[in-house]
């Protein structure tokens, strides 16, 4: 039976691996939104999509600076909750994890600044090719992160020596049956999750009257991604109809593709960025998305409970040897840490928010032809 | 298995390099929070700490880059600092989270803001470094460990050695920080930095001295080691080399030169690590736990290091770049005032 110390431990870590798993989704789906503004901009010259450019740029790094600090705790939390899986299947399930914390490392470390800082002032060609290298990079995270958490779920490829779980082939063990089926729906998350944020600060503007040409980019930028991504995960949400916990999600999306149905009709109707219903709507989805995130995390991992590795390891053998109380002490102090990072990133997004996007054709150090080189 | 062994003490050369560009970079961070605190005025206090705000968040990303190594090049050792240190390591998670978020809160958002602000990193700052110093030295003083396990109780971390220690670790960071902050450009904080580099020195040997000496009497193995040939000099070498470098960065402190204290200071910081590392490298736990009975198997264990070592040159000449950007900025700040 296992004690109610490690089932905090579990806690913590299903918890810290939701903060972390949203963050990480707003900054893979981020990026490709900024490889796709870039691109507009590039194509049509519409200063709109610059200024959205300019504008999601600061929020993806203050993103990716989160998702940095979540996932520096979401390693620790791991080791501090499941310190016996480490023990006993840690050649299996770290390198993963490490790989894709080098990953974004390498990311920070090359590109990143270049796309960040560099606009307007770096030529076109090597600024696109910056801006789709950090786009490739985040996706490469996502792909080593849904490996990490797929191996468990199906395990494949590993060797089981001295009751220690090892590796016998990689290959095996990163690509599991149902690896790219997950992979394409944690994708389609991302850009779910990253369109319904774009699109509830368009439709805040809108509401308010305020950066109305930017806004309307975003707006159908936010409902392109929406039409392309949900189909996706309702697919996908569809053949995992056995799952429980997944209707929440299923009832979420059906309610996208209901949304989506509407701004369509919105837009035949020419009152799309008028109708401050719709625009609610929009709002409220931007709200929502983190929480269907979240809950898409939770249930399969909650659906696993009683193994921690499927057939292989049960999760009351793999929780750290702790006493309850340092358990307990542990989730206090989560709770406290999620509510710091939280509060502190409101604080963020909200001073994004007030700046606003620059209004067109006024962006600072707007490329001239041909761009200028730094 | 010879690759084996070599593998393992591959992936702990590059984990120990990875921690000491950790300890240099945010101790500098850190302590350029304790030492801003002890500026005269809210306007230094505040210049001070804006000083370091360029490279804050790498000494978060060189702490993520040793968090992997350990985790996936010793698995086995992890899982034992997980179960012992679990909750100073809990405390150190909460005091980097609520530095990270008293630097990114918004100095201007209303009156007595900045100075807030200013508290929050302090505080924090203090955390960290106390719980980072209180964690070496409950390393150090050792684990309870059966059959590569944990056996020890939850607060057996906590005790007068490791108290000290995180005391020792709080002077070391103060002595970066006001190294750092002696190229500042103002003449008030580059002043003041250097009144205090005339002590913090001093501190930081007189605490390295006890604390050898502390565990030179409680372990028979290190006296033994130390104490009979050829190792009988090597703990008082090293402590001579700190009391000679700490010497010449109070001479120099006091003489007004403004790059050869951080110089000096990283040196002090280096024989600092030198110590417990010469003293108990091969462990992964002091005594109960060697790095090659912790390690990942070989294709666990090659897989992170290339990733590492992919990861280490770009890191390092972006590391540079920043801490030559800042220190000139610095600088600049100097000639800028000057001709104020």
């Amino acid at each position: 039976m296992e004690s109610g110390g490690g089932q905090l431990l579990w806690l913590q870590y299903i918890l810290s691996g939701g903060l972390h798993l949203v963050f990480q989704a707003l900054a893979v789906g981020l990026s490709l939104f900024l490889l796709v503004f870039e691109v507009c901009w590039l194509v049509t010259r519409d200063g709109a999509w610059l200024a959205l450019w300019h504008f999601w740029a600061r929020v993806f790094a203050t993103i990716f600076g989160v998702a940095l600090l979540t996932g520096l705790l979401f390693v620790w939390q791991e080791g501090l909750s499941l310190g016996r899986l480490a023990a006993i299947a840690g050649d299996v399930t770290a390198p993963p994890v490490a790989l894709a914390a080098l990953t974004a490392l390498v990311l920070q470390t090359t590109v990143l600044a270049a796309m960040l800082r560099g606009q307007g002032r770096m030529a076109e060609a090597p600024h696109l090719l910056a801006t789709a290298l950090v786009a490739a990079g985040c996706l490469a995270v996502l792909a080593l992160s849904v490996a990490a958490v797929s191996w468990p779920r199906s395990p494949v490829g590993q060797a089981v020596i001295d009751s220690r779980i090892t590796v016998a082939d990689w290959r095996e063990i990163l690509f599991v049956p149902g690896f790219w089926p997950r992979l394409v729906q944690d994708l389609a998350g991302a850009v779910l999750l990253a369109g319904l944020v774009v699109l509830a600060f368009a439709a805040r503007w809108l509401r308010r009257s305020e950066h109305l040409a930017t806004a309307r980019q975003g707006l159908v930028a936010g409902m392109a991604a929406l039409v392309i991504s949900a189909p996706v995960l309702a697919g996908g949400l569809f053949a995992a109809a056995g799952h429980p916990g997944t209707q929440a999600l299923a009832g979420f999306v059906l309610a996208l593709l209901l949304l989506a149905a509407w701004g369509g009709a919105c837009l035949y109707r020419g009152e799309a960025f008028s109708s401050r219903h719709f625009l609610a709507a929009c709002i409220a989805a931007g709200v929502l998305a983190p929480v269907a995130l979240l809950a898409g995390w939770l249930a399969p991992v909650v659906a696993r409970a009683p193994w921690m590795i499927q057939d292989l390891l049960r999760t009351g053998a793999a929780t750290t040897a702790v006493s309850d109380g340092s358990a307990a002490t542990g989730l206090v102090v989560f709770a406290v840490i999620a509510c710091l990072i939280l509060s502190s990133l409101a604080g963020q997004l909200g001073r994004h928010l007030r700046a606003g996007p620059a209004t067109p054709g006024g962006v600072p150090r707007g490329p001239g032809k041909g761009g200028s080189r730094a | 298995m010879t690759i084996y062994l070599d593998l393992a003490s591959l992936t702990a050369a590059v984990l120990l390099f990875g921690l000491v560009l950790y300890l240099l970079q945010d101790g500098i961070l850190l302590g350029v929070a304790l030492g801003s605190a002890l500026m005269p005025d809210a306007g230094s206090r505040a210049a001070a700490l804006a000083s370091t705000e360029r490279f804050r968040l790498a000494g978060e990303s060189w702490l993520l880059f040793v968090t992997v190594l350990l985790y996936a090049g010793f698995p086995r050792g992890w899982a034992v600092l997980t179960a012992g240190l679990h909750l100073p390591l809990l405390g150190l998670l909460l005091a980097l989270v609520m530095r990270g978020t008293a630097w990114r809160a918004d100095a201007r958002a209303g009156p007595g803001a900045g100075a807030r602000r200013q508290r929050r990193i302090l505080v924090a700052s203090l955390m960290v470094s106390l719980f980072e110093g209180i964690i070496a030295g409950a390393l150090i003083a050792g684990l309870p460990v059966v059959d590569g396990q944990f056996a020890g109780g939850a607060w057996d971390w906590f005790g007068r050695f490791p108290v000290i220690c995180g005391l020792a670790m709080l002077a070391l960071h103060a002595l970066l920080g006001c190294a750092w902050l002696c190229l500042s450009g103002d003449p008030d904080i580059a002043g003041r930095a250097r009144d205090l580099l005339g002590r913090l020195p001093v501190a930081v040997v007189l605490l390295s001295v006890s604390l050898t000496a502390w565990l030179v009497i409680g372990d028979r193995t290190l006296r033994i080691a130390w104490f009979t040939w050829p190792g009988v000099f090597w703990p008082v070498v090293l402590l001579l080399l700190l009391a000679g470098l700490a010497w010449m960065l109070v001479r120099a402190a006091a003489r007004g030169d403004r790059r050869l204290p951080l110089l000096l200071a990283a040196a002090m910081a280096l024989v600092c690590v030198a110590g417990p590392v010469t003293a108990f490298g091969r462990w992964i736990v002091p005594r109960a736990l060697d790095l090659h009975a912790a390690a990942a198997a070989p294709a666990s264990a090659v897989v992170v290091l290339v990733g590492a070592l992919v990861l280490l040159p770009l890191a390092m000449y972006r590391t540079g770049r920043i801490l030559g950007e800042a220190m000139n900025a610095s600088a600049a700040g100097a000639t800028g005032e000057a001709g104020d």
